[in-house]
This record gives C-alpha cells, structure tokens and sequence, in this order.
C-alpha cells in the first residue's frame, strides 16, 4: 500500500505539471458556433483637411537634371524651366600647331519630359553676364536670378526625342569659339579661376514664344570646342570638353521654373504659411513640383476614433486621394507614387514620413479600375495615425504630398479632395477589445 | 501492528504534500478538456466526483455510504466509523471526439481529478476536506468569422482557452437523530482562465491574452434522513454565490510588421459571475444486502443569474441520475465476492442555451470497486463513462466521451488501541 501511495503521489505530480498537451487542436467549431470577443469596425466618415500650399522656394541647385522647356498648362499657367550652369573646360591645353574649327552645345536628354513632346520646341543658349553667386551665398533655387546676354551664343528648334538618348548637338557662335580657342593656345586662360572670370557660364532656355514641353537633359551635356592640327597629308579633327561644373560649392548650377498666370486659387499663394484649404477651391487641391506647391493633409478629428464606446486601438488606416477627373491626359500624366512629408505649421519642410518598418512612405496610384475612372492615390496611415492617437496634445505638424524628386519635375497634379465623393476615403480599422469602457 | 502507525505519517505527509502542490499551483492540471463548450463561462462543469459515485451515474445524495468518502452530500460525513481515517485520490482520463457537420477532431486527456480526506470528530460528528475541479476550460477555435462593421467584409480569428477552478470544500456532517443527519459545507472557489484571440487583417495582426481570475466562497447544507434501516432520502442545497473576477489584459498589434504594445498586464475587475441556486434530492435504497440502488435529482437555477454569452444564455438545468451497486457479499470471506460492480445512467438537460438550443447531454457509467489492503474499507474504484453532449443540427457540436476515472479510496484506522502491544 505504501508502494501505491508513492506511485500515485508521482502520477499526480506528473500529470499537474504537464503543460506539453497545450492548444494545439484545429478544430473549426462553425461560423454560427461562436463570434469574436473583439468588435473590428471600419470607418469611412472621417474627416481629412486638405489644403493646398506653396514653399517660397525649392532648391533646384540639387536638380539631378537641367530642365529646359515651356508650355502652357490649363491650370497652372504657363510653365517655364531653363538652366544656369557653369562649364568647366577638361583641359587648359591646345597644341600651338592646331586651328579652331568650331563650337557646339552638346545637350543629352535624361528621359524627362512633361507635356505633349509632339510640339515643336526651340532652345536658346545664352551666355551669363554675371559670375553665379547664389544671391543668399547658400544655394540657387527655382526662383534665383542670373543676367544673361541677350544676343543668343546659339539657338535651335527641334522635336523632342526624350526616349532616344541621342544627344542634341547645337552650333554656337565662333565668336565666342575662336575667343575661346585663341586664349587657351596662348595660354591667357591656364586654370578654373582665369577661366571663370572670363566665361561666367551659360544658361539653356526655351523660347518666349513656345507653347511645348518641358524636357530633361543629363548633366553630362558639354560644350565642345573642335579643332584640327594638320600632319603631312590630312588634318585631324581634335576637341576640348566643357563639362557642367557640379563639384563647385556653392553648386553653380540650378533650374528656374516658373508658371506665369496660373488660375486665380494659385495666384493667392503668395506665401509659404498660407494654407488655401479645398473647401475654397472646388475641392481640390494640387501639386507641382519644381514650383513647390504641395497638397497639405491635416487630420484633425482623429481622436473622434475614441467616441467609439469601449476600449480599442487602431488597426489600419489608409488614405485614398483621387486625383480630379479630366486634370490630367497622357502629356499631363499622373506619375506611379507622391512622396510624403512632414511640415509643421509653418510649412516648413521637416522630414520625410516614413512607415512603422522603416521603409518610406508612398500614396501609390492605383490603376486597377483605370477604365472606369475609379483611379486613386493610397496612402498607408496606420503608422502616422497611431502616432497622433498616441500623443496627448493635438500636433500642429502636417503631412504634404510631393513627388519625390520635386527639385527635378515639373509634374504636376490636381486631386479631388471631396471626401464624399467616390475615390476619396480615409478609411480606418478600429479594433474594439473591450465593451464596458 | 507498529508498521500502521509509521504508515499512517507516511499517508498523513504524502497528503499535506499533495495538498500544498495543488493549492499552490492549481487543482488541475494544464490541459484541455477538449471541449468547445467549454468556450463558456467557467468552462466545462465537472460532474464526476470521489469515490464510488463516479460509476453510479454521478449519483448519490442520498447515497448513506459509511465506508468511504462521500463529497456530494455534506451530511454523510456523521456517518464516519469511530477511529476511520478516509482518503481519496483519483485522477481520470478522457477520450474525446466531438464533431460537427464539417469536421471532427478526437483528443485525450489525463487530469488530476481529486484529493479528499475525511475523519470523525466526536460521536456523530465528522468532517472532511476535498479537493475537486469545479470546471475546466481548454478549448481552440479557429477561423472563427466575424463581420467587419461598416463592410461586408469579414475577420478570420483564432480563439483558445484554458484554466479552470478549483473547488476545496469543508464539510462537516452531524447526526442529530439516530436517523437524521445534517450536514454543511463551505467552497472555496478559485482559478484561472486565459483567454487568447488572435487574427490578421490586411498588413496588421492582433492579439489579445485575458486572465481571469476567480475568487469566490460558497456556502451549502445537506441532510439525510433514514426512512427505513435501507432506504435514506437526502437533500442537499448549495446557495448562490457571486465569483470575483479579475482580469489580467495584454494586447498587442502589429502595423506594417512592427509590434506595439497596446495594453500590457493591465488589471481590471472583470464582471462576476453568478454561481446558480442548487438544489438537489436523492434517495437510496438498499436491497437484499447486495443490491444498492442511487437515485438523484437537481436542479440548477441558472436562470437566475441573469448571465448571457456572446452567443449563448444560461438556463436552468435539470440533472438526472441513476445508479446501481451490486456486491455478493460485503464482508465475504472470499475476494471475489467482495468486488463491487456498479452502473448508472445521468442525463443532463444542459445549463447553456445556444441559440434557444440547449447543450444537453448523457452518460452511462459502470464501475468495479476492487478491495484492497486488510481494510474491508479501502477500495479502488475504477470507473467508465460514456457520454455525448450536443448535436450536429444547427450550429452546435456533438461531443462524444470515454471518461476512464481511478479513485483510491483508503481507509486507515487511528487511535485504535492495539489488541497486542
């Protein structure tokens, strides 16, 4: 009997302290056989203020590109983009035996362009009247001037290819070629600082007059200096390169844009803390990189999630903006992504949002229904909007939608705003986890 | 006999040892019971209990039983012999598959199922301590389909619980009459019970970890009144009580595949839960020496707690029970017939109400009482249950089980003046 005792005591032990044959069954008890404890609502209603604002300024000296171009949108006005730049020749170096045979601008198209390339567009090269000091000695920015002589070093009209990668190849004055050519052989010009004193730089514009498209070309583009140096039976042709000067600082180089006559809501944007919000504008509000106008997000009933009786927490949320019907055509195209941003309350650009893993944040245009309209920008919130829920005061930050190279587009953007409306929801997932508060 | 006495300490600490690992941690141990309907409330109500009763349909309230530990009526532990001393440990394994129209699943279990002592005090006087789950949850769901509002979307979840409470019950039972016993008993109530719920939705995931943990004492009297030397009726109420709850909350939620704390270990009071009115009546008969036959009824008023489910509502619940014990010769001088066989049948309309539906259920029982030891008394009682629970139709689910249930039900004997020194 004391053998039982033991054996038992020991059974009971193992079998209390068991915890192996834990949860494991798959047994699917039925739809009907019971409901979630947890309550997941999906909300549509609320509210998302959008306004449309404009930075002063956005530094195009950090322009991956030059954009050269014009044309006249119904909505923003007339666009313009030329580039300033200063050259730097590859060699202070021309054999005494050789003779000038001529000048060109070798112009390479990046792939960029905005509107309808079918249109014919004239370039118009232009040598600078002054050395380029950025007028706050920091930076240029899209709005920096740069006087240029009017007299064109050289001028050409073409149709653009932007897809081909051939280069552009414009014939400039001899004037300034044999100047050129006449100083370095006779070594006037020795080093950068002689140089730079006597070619402050170029800038490539378009013409007054064209109603076109806006165009990028690589930074690789050169000015080109032939010349030949005759042996016993031929001449051979010889050149020297003038690149785009991008190691400077502070950087000789940017792009003006600029869009004259705009429709009336842009032209009150004449500061960077105005927030023109959508009720104003027809529900909608608007985009365009290069110039800096940038659509403003502001979500300031979030909170409200808490009306929701019971306890609870934020599981998704993601914003769709569609943008407006009818503003936007295969020329005037809509681009896959808008990058975000944060800016505080006096639109000053603070950061970029990024996601809860790390990943930057990107409204992604969704395509799927493009036959019927139904095309809109997403947005994924959850992390922003958590954040917001999660602090007790009420942030004056906000977020704006941007492309994310807005120092080197042009492209812009109209979105309806309507939240009502199909196509544009804030749509947030509350999960409810406890009834009685 | 000296080894009795050395024994009897070995017994006594192996018990107290017994006693203290299961208060300390709990009274079962961690594992499902399987069912799904053990999803409600507390769990799955425990029915089998010490002893002999376990093969005798769950029967005996009105069962006079002086030769071991009786738990279902306080007022049987007047009964105990001068000098007795009664153990009983008992663990059961249990055979489940339960199905529904589209699935079926089988699991097997093994659970401590009770620890009890009982001792005399004075004449007509004894009392007795025991240890039995009150009601074990361990239940897993998956795909559970919930509507998203406001869509006509919805969510997969996965549920699962496990825990369950234990009872320890103090009885004491006194004759007043000869014929007429009376008994009371007070319940301690307490456990826990987690409660998991998980799903994913789009790129987010959410789980929720709730512990509940209960508290309550309960309080209840018994009688038994001999009609006859072989025919006993017995009552036994068991007042309502109100369990504490206190819940125990950690969620967490991913977005875009990072973890954040919702709520971590947060304390709560959770709402109670109302232990029903029951009041039961029993009656035993005994015939030709070697026939005993059990016959119970009870009745829970579950109704009014006032308690709902999610899904479910709590109903009043009617149990009952039939039991039969045959023995050739109790103090036969051969083993065999010593034996004791026994059978019973419970049916139990159910106390969960689904969808106006109730979960009932029966079991047929046999069980064998092998003597062991020099104790006429002391007995293993080995028994067998065969039980269904629900039905297909609807949206319920039908459990079938095999319930295996081992008790050791010991006698000792103290202060029994030793015939040779």
């Amino acid at each position: 009997m004391k053998n039982i005792i033991v054996v038992l005591i020991c059974l009971t032990f193992l079998t209390s302290c068991s915890t192996d044959s834990l949860n494991t069954s798959d047994f699917e008890a039925g739809d009907t056989f019971t409901d979630s404890d947890i309550r997941v609502v999906q909300l549509d209603t609320m509210t998302v203020d959008f306004s449309t604002m404009k930075f002063d300024s956005i530094d195009t000296s950090q322009s991956v590109r030059m954009l050269v171009g014009k044309y006249n949108d119904p909505i923003f006005g007339a666009v313009k983009a030329a580039s300033f730049l200063e050259l730097v020749p590859t060699s202070y170096f021309i054999d005494t035996d050789a003779e000038y045979d001529s000048i060109t601008f070798l112009l390479r198209p990046d792939n960029y362009h905005y509107n309808d390339t079918l249109l014919l567009n004239t370039i118009h090269i232009n040598q600078l009247s002054e050395n380029m000091k950025p007028a706050d000695g920091i930076n240029f920015y899209n709005t920096s001037k740069i006087d240029f002589e009017e007299e064109d070093l050289g001028r050409t009209t073409y149709y653009p290819r932007p897809m081909n990668t051939d280069s552009l190849e414009i014939k400039l004055t001899d004037v300034l070629g044999q100047e050129l050519f006449d100083d370095l052989q006779l070594k006037k010009i020795t080093n950068y600082d002689e140089f730079k004193n006597y070619f402050y730089g170029i800038t490539v514009q378009p013409d007054a007059d064209d109603n076109g498209s806006v165009i990028g070309f690589s930074l690789t583009s050169n000015m080109r200096l032939y010349y030949t140096i005759a042996t016993e039976n031929e001449r051979t042709q010889y050149y020297t390169d003038f690149y785009v000067n991008t190691s400077s600082s502070p950087l000789p180089f940017f792009n003006q844009i600029s869009a004259d006559e705009p429709i009336d809501y842009l032209k009150t944007l004449i500061d960077q803390e105005i927030n023109l919000h959508s009720s104003k504008t027809d529900n909608q509000s608007f985009i365009q990189s290069g110039m800096g106008i940038a659509t403003r997000l502001e979500f300031p009933y979030i909170k409200s999630v808490f009306d929701i009786p019971g306890q609870g927490t934020l599981l998704d949320a993601s914003l769709r903006i569609a943008p407006a019907i009818r503003s936007y055509t295969d020329a005037l195209a809509l681009r896959d992504t808008l990058s975000v941003f944060i800016v505080d309350q006096n639109n000053e650009l603070t950061s970029q949002l990024y996601s809860t893993d790390g990943s930057v944040a990107q409204a992604i245009l969704n395509k799927e229904n493009q036959e019927f309209n139904d095309i809109y920008y997403e947005l994924p919130l959850s992390g922003y909007l958590e954040e917001l829920l999660s602090v007790d005061q009420e942030s004056s930050d906000a977020l704006i939608l941007l492309p994310s190279n807005y120092n080197s587009t042009v492209d812009r953007f109209v979105l309806n705003t309507d939240i009502n409306s199909q196509g544009t929801t804030l749509e947030l997932t509350y999960a409810i986890y406890d009834e009685d508060e | 006999m000296p080894f009795m006495t050395k024994m009897n300490k070995v017994l006594l600490f192996s018990t107290f040892v017994l006693f203290l690992n299961f208060c300390a941690v709990r009274a079962q141990s961690e594992s499902l019971t399987s069912s799904p309907y053990s999803l409600y409330g507390l769990g799955a109500i425990n029915q089998s209990s010490i002893g002999r009763t376990n093969g005798m349909g769950f029967t005996g309230i009105g069962l006079k039983t002086s030769n071991q530990i009786n738990n279902l009526n306080p007022a049987n532990f007047a009964l105990i012999p001068k000098g007795s001393f009664f153990y009983d440990i008992g663990i059961k394994g249990e055979y489940n598959q339960y199905s529904n129209k589209a699935d079926s699943e089988t699991k097997t279990t093994i659970n401590f199922s009770n620890l009890a002592l009982a001792f005399r005090i004075a004449e007509g006087l004894g009392a007795g301590i025991s240890l039995v789950p009150y009601s074990e949850m361990g239940y897993s769901l998956i795909g559970i389909k919930t509507n998203i509002e406001g869509t006509d979307e919805t969510f997969e979840s996965n549920v699962n619980g496990i825990g369950g409470l234990s009872e320890l019950k103090f009885n004491i039972g006194y004759s007043v009459l000869p014929n007429f016993r009376l008994g009371a008993n007070a319940s301690v109530l307490f456990g826990n019970i987690e409660e998991n719920e998980s799903f994913i939705l789009n790129q987010s995931t959410f789980y929720s970890e709730e512990t509940t943990n209960y508290s309550g004492i309960r309080f209840g009297l018994g009688m038994h009144f001999d009609v006859s030397e072989n025919f006993t009726i017995g009552s036994t109420v068991q007042f309502p009580t109100s369990l504490k709850g206190n819940i125990k909350r950690s969620i967490t939620k991913s977005l875009d595949g990072t973890e954040i704390t919702v709520e971590d270990g947060a304390s709560d009071t959770s709402a109670n839960f109302n232990m029903p009115l029951e009041v039961g009546l029993g009656l035993s008969a005994n015939l030709f020496e070697t026939l005993t036959i059990s016959a119970d009824y009870k009745k829970n008023y579950w109704d009014a707690t006032g308690q709902t489910e999610s899904l479910g509502s709590y109903a009043d619940q009617d149990i009952y029970g039939i039991g039969l014990e045959y023995v050739k010769d109790p103090r036969g001088y051969k083993y065999a017939d010593r034996i004791r066989y026994r059978t019973g049948f419970n049916y139990d309309n159910g106390y969960l109400s689904i969808n106006e539906k109730k979960v009932d259920g029966y079991n047929f029982t046999a069980g064998i009482g092998i003597p062991i030891g020099h104790s006429q008394k002391s007995m293993m009682n080995l028994s067998y249950s065969y039980g269904s629970k629900g039905q297909i139709q609807n949206i319920l689910i039908k459990e079938n089980f095999h319930l295996l249930t081992l008790n050791f039900s010991l006698e000792d004997l103290w202060f029994q003046k030793r015939k040779i020194n």
